[in-house]
């Protein structure tokens, strides 16, 4: 049994290793053509042994387990769920990327948008394929299928945001969180909930880990965002692949400017170009009605929200602790 | 939604926001607005600890992480 012992980031590490062993192995038994499966491998890269990873799902693929064993399971209970995670968010990730019409290197090495989406679908019933593999563990079939149910309606719900993020040009703020919730709020909340849920049926508790995985994920939505404000800022060029008009800073102006000055956001937000004094005055005119100070507030709402949700009833365990340091790493100062 | 309307009122009226740091639920309450107790802390918690809210600074940290 893999424990979290005083090197939690070497035990994390071997866990996100048999995650992705679990799914070569998955991919080497299913059928699937070589051909096929080099694709798959090329956007799920294994984790390199020497270097820490930037790609961001490596860091995550731990929640499930970090959930699991913070409730009293094991690490290793939590591979199928880990896999079939890491699977279904690099799917969406591909479909995302073309369907908002994104840049991404790995995505584009697939060759084209038909490959991608194919690779996408593969990457897809793959995770299905780890999540019917509970079957074969020693795991009651009803907590199976909750935990699958859980899965689909979760994927169910980020479609239906994805649909509302397609079919409107700019967002109100209300729009704004409700994409943000049904997308990346809900699907980190499945991540925690799902590795609660294996070693659990406490729905307080349960309950507890939904909650901070939530918060984890508006978290990162709204980090997201603020990148997007980072890479205007070094390229001060209003490009309109930056998609700024869905920027939770934009959605904030949209609802709170007054009319007259909102016409003029509006054709700064959208503007397109490289003109320094209209990057300059985009920015003017976010600070003078307070986006930052909002957006600033609402990341520590959300980590407070997510601390006291993991802080719940009594003293954290070191898995605990370690989710608790994930909240704490979103800060701005 | 609230929190937005409070936030702007902050940002745009200094009378507003010098009442939201010393009485903040007589400040709301004049403009007929609710927050939950929780988000007047973390208001005033971020109003207290931030010295600059403008958006250069606030990506400028952002520098160093790589999330997404």
């Amino acid at each position: 049994m893999l424990e979290i012992g005083s090197d939690i980031d070497y035990s994390l590490k071997e866990h996100t290793d048999s995650v992705f062993q679990l799914i070569e192995d998955g991919w080497n038994t299913s059928g699937a053509w070589t051909d096929h499966v080099s694709a798959m491998r090329l956007v799920i890269p294994k984790p390199s042994n020497n270097e820490e990873s930037s790609w961001s799902p490596l860091r995550w693929v731990t929640l499930p387990g970090l959930c699991c064993y913070a409730v009293g399971g094991e690490l290793e209970s939590t591979l199928e769920i880990s896999a079939a995670w890491l699977l279904l968010y690099t799917s969406a990730h591909i479909v995302d990327t073309i369907e908002d019409g994104d840049y991404d290197p790995q995505v584009s090495k697939l060759g084209g948008p038909g490959v991608a989406i194919n690779t996408a679908n593969g990457l897809f019933l793959s995770a299905i394929m780890q999540l019917q593999s509970l079957h074969e563990k020693d795991i009651p079939s009803g907590q199976i299928t909750k935990i699958i149910s859980d899965y689909l309606e979760t994927i169910l719900l980020m479609t239906s945001g994805q649909h509302l993020d397609l079919t409107v040009p700019m967002l109100d703020l209300d729009q704004w969180w409700q994409i943000a919730e049904t997308k990346s709020g809900a699907f980190f909340s499945l991540a925690c909930r799902a590795g609660a849920r294996l070693e659990t049926a406490d729905p307080d508790k349960i309950d507890a880990y939904s909650i901070f995985g939530y918060h984890l994920g508006l978290l990162l939505q709204i980090f997201d965002d603020l990148q997007d404000f980072q890479t205007l800022l070094e390229s001060r060029e209003l490009n309109p692949s930056l998609n700024l008009e869905k920027s939770l800073a934009s959605a904030y102006a949209y609802d709170v400017l007054p009319e007259t000055t909102k016409v003029n956001f509006r054709r700064l937000v959208g503007a397109g170009t490289d003109q320094d004094e209209m990057v300059d005055e985009l920015i003017e005119v976010l600070d003078g009605c307070g986006a930052g100070l909002y957006m600033i507030s609402e990341i520590n709402k959300h980590q407070g929200l997510g601390i006291a949700s993991l802080e719940k009833g009594k003293p954290l365990s070191p898995a605990g602790e370690e989710l608790k340091s994930i909240l704490h790493g979103f800060k701005l100062d | 939604m609230a929190l937005a309307q409070v936030v702007y009122q902050i940002s745009t009226d200094k009378e507003f926001a010098s009442r939201m740091q010393s009485d903040p639920q007589a400040a709301l309450d004049a403009q007929g607005w609710t927050l939950s107790k929780e988000e007047i802390a973390f208001l005033l918690s971020t109003l207290r600890k931030s010295e600059s809210t403008e958006i250069r600074r606030i990506v400028k940290p952002l520098l160093a992480r790589n999330w997404f």
